[in-house]
């Protein structure tokens, strides 16, 4: 093989990821192999931009048999979003066991804006019309950035602007990054069904971030009347049921540690239905004219075993 | 070159001219295997003498033994596990059984019983599987389930069943008439699948650990004798075909245990044979099933009887329905959870794209807990994927401090084969349970998923979450019609999913069987002196009312051990 350049094969043992949030860190680990056995350790290679431009050098610090690895490394991806061409390149060289050729591993990857993603919660049921009623929305951000103080926009079902809240410094509790704020609407003052949308446009973040939004929808009635006690129990056991899922109408809630959840709401009428796992489901129309308690007992299902 | 070839022909013309001596060995050697393979060898020296051998300590190996040794015949029982660990399916099931009224009407039942067994044929035509033995099994069936309840408390006085509950399925014929009931099996009076009760006394047992204790309790009375960690293996035919014992193994030491009037398998079903699971399951493969049951239903009893010339039936079914499954693996695969949380309030179950496909309630409503199943192993052939399997439920912070995914009295997390708790915390840290801050990020994470393989779309299950959460707020599921019982939004940050995939309790069918219980060959003729009842030869498809299983237990335990003690013994005692 004397006169004849060495060939050296090289790639990534850690690729990137072919989609990356712009400026966020990137671990990678490449590795190496000469075709004819050579040792490469010490050699030096170069991560370039299409431009050239030299983003990284990094040292293959030890091998596996005839393969040559460097140690993980992390590189940031650009600022812009966009797709990239870079390069890993192995310059040339003489040595005492021959000359290698100039070595090159093009690679492609996306640079895109983070994503930010909506959530909004606590929506009262139903919700009582031309009233103020309360409702929390948070975001998030792919990248996990900073978002205090980003303004959320919500947008009612035809689309005008209802108000707007900026997001508190501290994330909800037990979630990773998730900003969030309190937001006091008014209610239409119909009684009906409504879809509105929670937006968020992102301004003055260190890196490009996607539009996020999210539709949440509530029911409006007339003000509330008659206080209804609903107490629920296990007919065999006859004890309470504790988390039991009562909905009267639009008006839901989960009864407490004795069995019981209250609802006010005005005479009529009502679709009544109780849930609990475990139990058969209970499903009836009740007539709601006065101030008055029920009890219900749910009969034990089945498990599927 | 010319070198190679001509050693390479050489060495060609040597290995067909060592393959004639070769292939003579060969053979030889494969009749003499197969006449051993036959016929296990008959021993010379028994280990131990019995009547009836019974392979497998679960419900129905109970039952038969039972009912065998009440009709005079010296029983052993065979089982596997170590007595300190022994969990059957019967023992970490809900302890659920049928018992109907015995005042009901007899043809009411046989009528009933005869749909129950029809899985997918049609019960009228009498076609499709066991055509031959579907009527007996019925009148079998008929006169045996409304003794149940009796059966069981003759056996402890102190067991305090609770009856309850009505056939399962109101439109087939006799559901009424033959004043169809199931029953609780408790040791309290009451009922509860809070806490496991396997390490608590009698008199605070309940659901399959009470069932199986009563079980214990009649098989101590009678003081049969019971061989822990002594798997059989092998049956024992004799000249004339009949299966004469059998042969099992005590640590390295195999023991020939000769039965003389039968033999009798119960050894239950093939949730954890791979080999099986790839033959006889239909859908998504052997990744895409799970089972909560004991994972030493390892099909052994299926083995030993296709060896002796058993014929199938209904063996490619399993009690399915859609559950979770952890990767905690026995036999190499994976085990699942019971999951009758599907179909709670502030929950949804979405496909890999992030659409809904069915109303989640048909799960619960659906007494055969099946068609749910059959929505989510639906196939698309020109992508070929399963787009429903795993399906994803995705859940609030409400429902995860509201509900326990899994039961924590039965099953796997009741017998301590899958760590779990009330607020489902462990799960989350483990990373079973995935979790995030949003929806998006939820799909984001779904999406990474090795088993999603990149389908997520978060733009979709973001749209179909707020459109969920707008039929909860009308009280109505536009597309689906799920219960508006259980409408209630994902709502509450953060957020969760967990993977769902095909699964149940058990496999059923195996061993072809008729009404005496006497085990088939493929002509439907009966294999001399060899029984079997229970999962390992269940008469029940998918066509199933929840208990079914521990009911065949008693019934066709029962009728087992009855029939195996009743055959003349090819041999005389011995006296010891």
């Amino acid at each position: 093989m004397k006169g004849e350049k060495h060939l050296i094969k090289i790639g990534f043992l850690l690729p990137p990821p072919s989609e990356v949030d712009v400026g966020k860190e990137m671990k990678l680990q490449i590795q190496g192999c000469c075709f004819e056995g050579c040792s490469l350790l010490g050699k030096r290679i170069r991560i370039l931009r299409d431009d050239g431009f030299l983003v990284h050098e990094a040292e293959f610090s030890h091998n596996n048999k005839e393969t040559y690895i460097t140690d993980e490394f992390i590189i940031r991806a650009p600022l812009h979003p966009g797709k990239y061409n870079w390069l890993i390149a192995l310059p040339g060289e003489k040595s005492n066991n021959g000359e290698h050729a100039e070595s090159r591993y093009p690679f492609t990857f996306q640079a895109v804006p983070h994503r930010l993603s909506l959530a909004v919660w606590d929506i009262p049921y139903p919700i009582v019309s031309s009233s103020p009623f309360f409702i929390k929305a948070g975001a998030k951000c792919s990248s996990n950035c900073f978002l205090a103080g980003q303004e959320i926009f919500f947008y009612n079902h035809q689309g005008e602007l209802m108000g707007s809240s900026r997001l508190g410094d501290t994330p909800w509790p037990d979630s990773q990054s998730l900003f969030w704020c309190e937001m006091r609407l008014t209610a239409p003052p119909i009684e009906e069904y409504f879809v509105w949308e929670a937006r968020l446009i992102p301004k003055s973040l260190d890196f490009a971030h996607s539009e996020g939004h999210f539709s949440f929808s509530f029911h409006t009635t007339s003000s509330a009347g008659k206080k209804i006690t609903i107490q629920v129990f296990d007919s065999e056991n006859k004890e309470p049921i504790e988390n039991a899922f009562v909905t009267i109408g639009s008006y839901r809630g989960y009864t407490n540690a004795a069995g019981i959840i209250n609802f006010s709401l005005p005479p009529k009428d009502y679709f009544f239905s109780v849930f609990k796992q475990g139990y058969e489901i209970l499903e009836k129309i009740i007539k709601i004219s006065e101030n008055s308690s029920l009890t219900v007992e749910l009969e034990p299902a089945i498990p599927l075993f | 070159m010319t070198k190679k070839l001509s050693s390479s022909i050489l060495s060609r013309r040597d290995f067909i001219k060592g393959s004639s001596i070769g292939a003579g060995a060969l053979a030889l050697g494969a009749l003499s295997s197969s006449k051993a393979e036959a016929k296990t060898k008959i021993p010379r020296k028994w280990d131990i003498e019995t009547d009836v051998l019974i392979i497998g300590f679960g419900g129905a190996g109970a039952c038969a033994a039972i009912e065998a040794h009440d009709a005079g015949a010296k029983v052993v029982i065979l089982e596997k596990q170590p007595e300190a660990t022994h969990f059957s399916n019967t023992r970490m099931s809900g302890g659920i059984f049928h018992s109907p009224d015995p005042t009901g009407n007899r043809n009411a039942l046989i009528e009933y019983a005869r749909a129950m067994f029809s899985g997918e044929n049609l019960s009228w035509k009498l076609e499709g599987e066991q055509p031959d033995v579907a009527e007996e099994l019925a009148k079998a069936f008929a006169e045996y389930a409304p003794q149940n309840l009796e059966f069981m408390q003759k056996l402890d006085p102190d067991f305090k069943a609770i009856a309850r509950g009505a056939a399962a399925f109101p439109d087939f014929p006799g559901s009424k008439e033959s004043k169809y009931r199931t029953v609780r099996s408790t040791y309290t009076g009451k009922m509860t699948y809070e806490y496991p009760t396997r390490n608590l006394p009698k008199n605070e047992k309940m659901a399959g650990e009470a069932f199986f204790t009563c079980l214990k309790v009649g098989i101590e009375k009678r003081k049969i004798k019971v061989l822990y960690e002594t798997p059989a293996q092998e049956l024992i035919i004799n000249d004339k075909g009949e299966i004469i014992g059998a042969i099992a193994r005590q640590g390295n030491k195999k023991i020939a245990c000769k039965a003389r009037r039968a033999v009798v398998l119960t050894s239950g079903g093939y949730e954890y044979n791979l080999a099986m699971r790839r033959a006889f399951l239909e859908g998504p493969g052997v990744e895409g099933w799970a089972f909560y049951g004991t994972p030493e239903n390892t099909g052994d009893g299926i083995e030993m009887a296709i060896k002796a010339g058993a014929a199938l039936a209904k063996v490619g079914k399993a009690a399915s329905r859609i559950i979770t499954a952890v990767p905690i693996r026995h036999h190499g695969l994976k085990m699942g959870l019971i999951t009758d949380s599907v179909g709670s309030p502030n929950s949804i179950v979405v496909d890999n794209y992030g659409n809904r496909y069915a109303a989640e309630t048909l799960i619960t409503d659906d007494p055969s807990r099946y068609f749910f199943y059959k929505e989510a192993v639906k196939f698309d052939i020109q992508k070929l994927v399963y787009p429903r399997v795993p399906s994803w439920m995705v859940f609030d912070e409400t429902m995860r401090t509201r509900t326990t995914i899994t039961y924590l009295a039965i099953s796997v997390a009741g017998f301590g084969f899958v760590p779990w708790t009330k607020d489902n915390s462990d799960a989350i840290a483990r990373g079973w349970i995935m979790k995030a801050d949003t929806i998006g990020e939820l799909a984001e994470k779904i999406k990474t998923h090795p088993e999603n393989r990149k389908m997520m779309d978060p733009e979709k299950l973001i749209k179909t979450v707020s459109r969920f959460n707008e039929f909860c707020t009308k009280g109505k599921d536009e597309e689906f019609g799920r219960r508006p019982a259980t409408l209630a939004p994902i709502d509450k940050p953060p957020y969760y999913a967990l993977p769902l995939y095909p699964g149940g309790p058990n496999t059923k069918g195996g061993i072809a069987a008729n009404a005496r219980r006497e085990v088939l060959n493929w002509k439907g003729e009966p294999i001399p002196r060899l029984y079997t009842a229970g999962e390992i030869s269940s008469a029940f498809k998918f066509v199933y009312q929840g208990g079914g299983n521990l009911t065949e237990c008693i019934v066709f335990g029962r009728i087992a051990g009855k029939n195996a003690a009743s055959l003349k013994p090819w041999d005389k005692a011995v006296k010891s």
